[in-house]
């Protein structure tokens, strides 16, 4: 069972640290997106200002849309390069995972962070709690990484594998944007906190369970030598040969 | 023994489908005739729920054993899944006409069950990116795993949130609580237990032809050579030209 605390985790999140901070790849691409998709919005909303429902809705399928662009390529961008071989060899699938998981989580946290910041002075709605508004907005990033990490995942050796991890992963992302309503509309001023509670537990759950279902994925999907779909004795690998 | 089941399959559906057009007309519709589109809608949507728990049961399946027959079942009821779902889809939107004046409603019953309809399009995207067996089967089997939770919650738990309810034009208490006329809830289920039929006769014909595409490819070793294959230089069998070839 992979730990957060492990060497090899700390270790994957040290070195897509690294590899982000000599490329910016990553930030400059969900910061170009974000801010664009916030002009967009406040274009949109420039004559009449949205409701609270709608507003909190605006910035959930902002911040999705971000995390789509974004997370993918944490692991996509590794096989292309040609280095997922050496990361596999060096790491146990498991750890690999969590630590590129880990990496997205605390990537597209900030952010949802800073974009709902923006986003609030933005888009005319004044905000009545903002403790919860930037919990919401962080937690949105949150859970959108981690089930586009699970996904991408799944797309890693697949045709088409960029589009490919948007097809799935969006699916999987559209509940988010009903509990990022759920809690954001009442940061907004409409509905009680007990809504709101049950949208951060939620999103919450939402965000734990592709790190618990993520290393096993891995473990099954990364792993070359064992192929279930294989008879024994026929030549592994052959794919890649 | 087979030909009798499937001839009294073909008398069942038959018959269920004369008896769906001798029920009365349902008068508090907008258009009474038209409401017999429940007869099938309804039973989709059943079906489509319980071939995405299958997919998932099957998929878990796989991950444990490995083997050929969990993938095909595995991929026999995604593909099921997906024909009654967008069955469903496609009813529920005529309904939607035919009855409340509208193609598409907004309400969250439609926008749930669309959402499921990406969840099964979601797996068939994927199960087609895959040239290699063994990796579609896993992948879609780790999908499949990953969507039963959500797909779950927008069939089963969603609809009987409370604002849904207030919101949606679906009703949540006729069927659980009987209030159907005798002559509508024998439709109703009779279709569903026909059609589950039907579909259970499907699900064992594909499972079968799956098996068998399994076997040829596994004695010819290319996996390249299915239909499935989405390059375009896929490598082609050598065929005979000549009784002596």
């Amino acid at each position: 069972m992979s730990s957060f605390f492990s060497p090899q985790v700390k270790a994957c999140l040290i070195k897509e640290w690294r590899v982000e901070a000599r490329s910016r790849q990553g930030l400059f691409v969900s910061a170009l997106f974000g801010f664009m998709a916030l002009a967009a919005v406040n274009f949109s909303t420039m004559i009449s200002v949205p409701l609270p429902g709608l507003a909190a809705g605006l910035l959930a399928v902002i911040l999705i849309f971000v995390a789509t662009v974004a997370v993918p390529r944490i692991f996509l961008a590794e096989d292309e390069q040609g280095t997922f071989d050496l990361v596999r060899q060096w790491g146990a699938s498991g750890p690999v995972f969590l630590g590129k998981a880990l990496f997205g989580a605390i990537f597209q946290g900030a952010a949802g962070f800073i974009l709902g910041l923006f986003y609030s002075g933005m888009i005319g709605v004044p905000v009545v709690n903002w403790p919860l508004f930037l919990v919401m907005s962080t937690l949105l990033g949150i859970a959108s990484s981690n089930v586009l990490c699970l996904t991408s995942t799944m797309v890693m050796t697949a045709s088409n594998r960029w589009v490919l991890a948007s097809v799935v992963g969006l699916p999987l992302l559209f509940p988010l944007i009903f509990l990022g309503i759920g809690g954001l509309k009442v940061s907004f001023g409409d509905g009680g906190m007990e809504g709101a509670y049950q949208s951060i537990a939620a999103l919450v759950g939402y965000a734990v369970v592709p790190l618990g279902l993520g290393p096993m994925v891995a473990q099954s999907l990364w792993t070359e030598r064992r192929d279930p779909g294989q008879k024994p004795g026929l030549p592994q690998n052959k794919d890649r040969l | 023994m087979k030909q009798i089941s499937h001839l009294l399959l073909g008398v069942a559906v038959a018959g269920m489908l004369i008896f769906t057009f001798l029920v009365p007309d349902a008068q508090l519709f907008m258009e009474p005739s038209l409401a017999r589109i429940l007869f099938t809608h309804v039973p989709c949507a059943f079906l489509s729920s319980i071939f995405i728990v299958s997919s998932a049961f099957f998929a878990g399946s796989f991950v444990r054993k490995g083997t050929d027959v969990a993938a095909a079942k595995m991929h026999a009821s995604i593909e099921l899944g997906t024909i009654f779902a967008a069955l469903t889809m496609a009813t529920g939107i005529l309904f939607s006409k035919i009855q409340w004046g509208a193609w598409w409603h907004n309400d969250p019953r439609q926008i749930s069950f669309l959402i499921v309809l990406f969840f099964y399009a979601a797996l068939m995207a994927l199960r087609g990116a895959y040239n290699d067996r063994g990796r579609m089967d896993r992948s879609t089997a780790w999908l499949s795993i990953s969507l039963v939770l959500p797909a779950i919650f927008l069939m089963f738990v969603f609809p009987r949130l409370k604002f849904v309810e207030q919101k949606s034009f679906h009703p949540t208490r006729t069927i659980p609580e009987g209030q159907l006329d005798f002559a509508y809830s024998f439709g109703l289920w009779g279709t569903l237990v026909v059609l589950g039929w039907l579909a259970l006769v499907i699900f064992s014909l594909r499972k079968r032809v799956e098996l068998a595409e399994r076997a040829l490819d596994d004695n010819y070793g290319h996996d390249e050579t299915g239909s499935r294959g989405s390059t375009a230089d896929g490598v082609v069998r050598p065929v005979a030209v000549s009784k002596k070839d």
